[in-house]
C-alpha cells in the first residue's frame, strides 16, 4: 500500500514506523523544514516540503497512485481542506482526517471523509491502551528492572488540558516522573493542572504478556 | 437584509463597495484588529466591524443571524472549513467564499458553489445576489 501522510508529530511518527514495518510505502508532506529534515533523519524516508492543501504538492507526492491519505495537521481547517482536494485528484483514495476539536468532528462528513479520528480521543480516552500497546514514544527500556520510560504528548484541544495528574486514569504500574512543557521547562509539581503541548514523562513497568 | 462578511482581506473593500448601495447593515467580523481597514470603514453608517478572538467558533452563529454571508479572510483553508460549517446546519443559506487558490477555486466552481477568486472578480455580479 501507498500512503500520504500531512503533517508530522508524535502520532504520524508512530504510525508511520508501524506502517513501514509492516511492508507499506509512506510519504510525509510538510511546511516545516525542520520536522521534514528530523523525519528523514530519523526513518529515512522521503517527505515533501509543501502544503498538502496545494495541488502540486500532492501531485508530487503521487496522490494519483495512493491508496491512502491521511491529514494529520494540527489545524482541522487545513485537514479539511487537504483531504477535499486529496479526493478530488484521486477519488479511489482513502481518506483518515485527525480531529483536533471535538466539536469540529461533525463537519467531517460526506463523500471525501472516509474516516475522521478524533484526536482527544486518541490521546485521553485511549492512554492506558496506548501504554500496555507502546503507541506513544518510548524513550528508554531498562531490561534490568523491566521498566520502561515514555512520553505522552497533551494536545491542544485534549480533554487533558486543566486537569491534574492526579486526574489522569493512569495504570497501577504507571508512575508519572515530570511534566515538560511546551517551552522546555521540567515540573515535578503533579497538583499543576495541565497545559496544551505539554510533555508527560512516565515510567511504567513492562508488560511482557502484552508485547508478546 | 443583514449582510456579513467575515475578514477583512484586499477583496473586503472591493466587496463593500459593490453591494453598500444595496443594503442596511454589513458586519465585518474579524479575528485581529486590522487597523488600516477600521480607519477607512468607521466613517460609514451602515457598516459595522466587530473582533471576536474565537471567530472560527464564532461562525455558525454568526451566520444564524446573517441572510447572506461572505467568507473573504486571506485563508482558503479557513474560508473552506467556514462554507462546511454554515451549509452543515443551514444547507440553504446564502453564502459566497473567497478562494485565492486557483485549482480549489475551480473544484468550488464545478460544485456550483458561489465562489470568487482575485482574477475573476469582475464577472461577478454582487448586487445581484444581495438583492435576489
Amino acid at each position: 500500500m501507498y500512503i500520504i501522510i500531512s503533517g508530522i508529530n508524535n502520532i504520524t511518527i508512530n504510525l508511520s514506523k508501524k506502517l513501514i514495518s509492516d511492508g507499506n510505502e509512506i510519504t510525509f508532506i510538510e511546511q516545516d523544514k525542520n520536522k521534514s529534515e528530523i523525519i528523514e533523519k530519523e526513518i529515512g524516508f522521503v517527505s515533501i516540503l509543501g502544503s498538502s492543501s496545494n495541488k502540486s504538492t500532492l501531485i508530487e507526492a503521487g496522490i494519483e497512485r495512493a491508496n491512502f491519505f491521511v491529514a494529520s495537521n494540527l489545524k482541522d481547517d487545513k485537514n479539511f481542506l487537504s483531504v477535499k482536494l486529496a479526493k478530488h485528484l484521486n477519488n479511489d483514495v482513502v481518506s483518515i482526517s485527525l480531529v483536533n476539536k471535538i466539536s469540529n468532528k461533525q463537519y467531517f462528513s460526506g463523500d471525501e471523509f472516509d474516516f475522521a479520528i478524533d484526536y482527544d480521543e486518541m490521546i485521553s480516552e485511549k492512554l492506558n491502551s496506548f501504554i500496555s500497546n507502546k503507541f506513544d514514544q518510548l524513550i528508554y527500556t531498562n531490561t534490568d528492572n523491566h521498566t520502561e520510560i515514555r512520553v505522552i504528548s497533551v494536545g491542544n484541544d485534549s480533554s487533558l488540558v486543566g486537569k491534574t495528574i492526579n486526574d489522569v486514569d493512569l495504570s497501577k504500574e504507571t508512575e508519572v516522573i515530570a511534566i515538560i512543557s511546551s517551552s522546555g521547562s521540567i515540573s515535578h509539581n503533579f497538583s499543576n493542572t495541565l497545559n496544551p503541548l505539554d510533555k508527560i514523562l512516565i515510567q511504567s513497568t513492562i508488560n511482557y504478556k502484552n508485547n508478546d | 437584509m443583514d449582510i456579513s462578511i467575515i475578514g477583512t482581506s484586499q477583496i473586503t473593500d472591493y466587496v463593500i463597495n459593490k453591494i453598500i448601495n444595496h443594503t442596511e447593515k454589513i458586519s465585518v467580523y474579524s479575528d485581529k484588529h486590522d487597523y488600516n481597514f477600521e480607519n477607512k470603514n468607521k466613517s460609514k453608517e451602515k457598516i459595522e466591524i466587530l473582533t471576536k478572538n474565537n471567530l472560527e467558533d464564532e461562525i455558525p452563529n454568526i451566520a444564524k443571524s446573517s441572510e447572506i454571508i461572505f467568507l473573504l479572510t486571506e485563508s482558503d483553508s479557513f474560508n473552506s472549513f467556514s462554507h462546511k460549517k454554515i451549509i452543515h446546519n443551514e444547507p440553504n443559506k446564502k453564502i459566497v467564499l473567497l478562494i485565492n487558490d486557483i485549482e480549489i477555486y475551480e473544484i468550488y466552481k464545478e460544485m456550483n458553489i458561489s465562489v470568487i477568486n482575485p482574477t475573476e472578480l469582475d464577472n461577478q455580479d454582487f448586487a445581484y445576489l444581495v438583492k435576489g
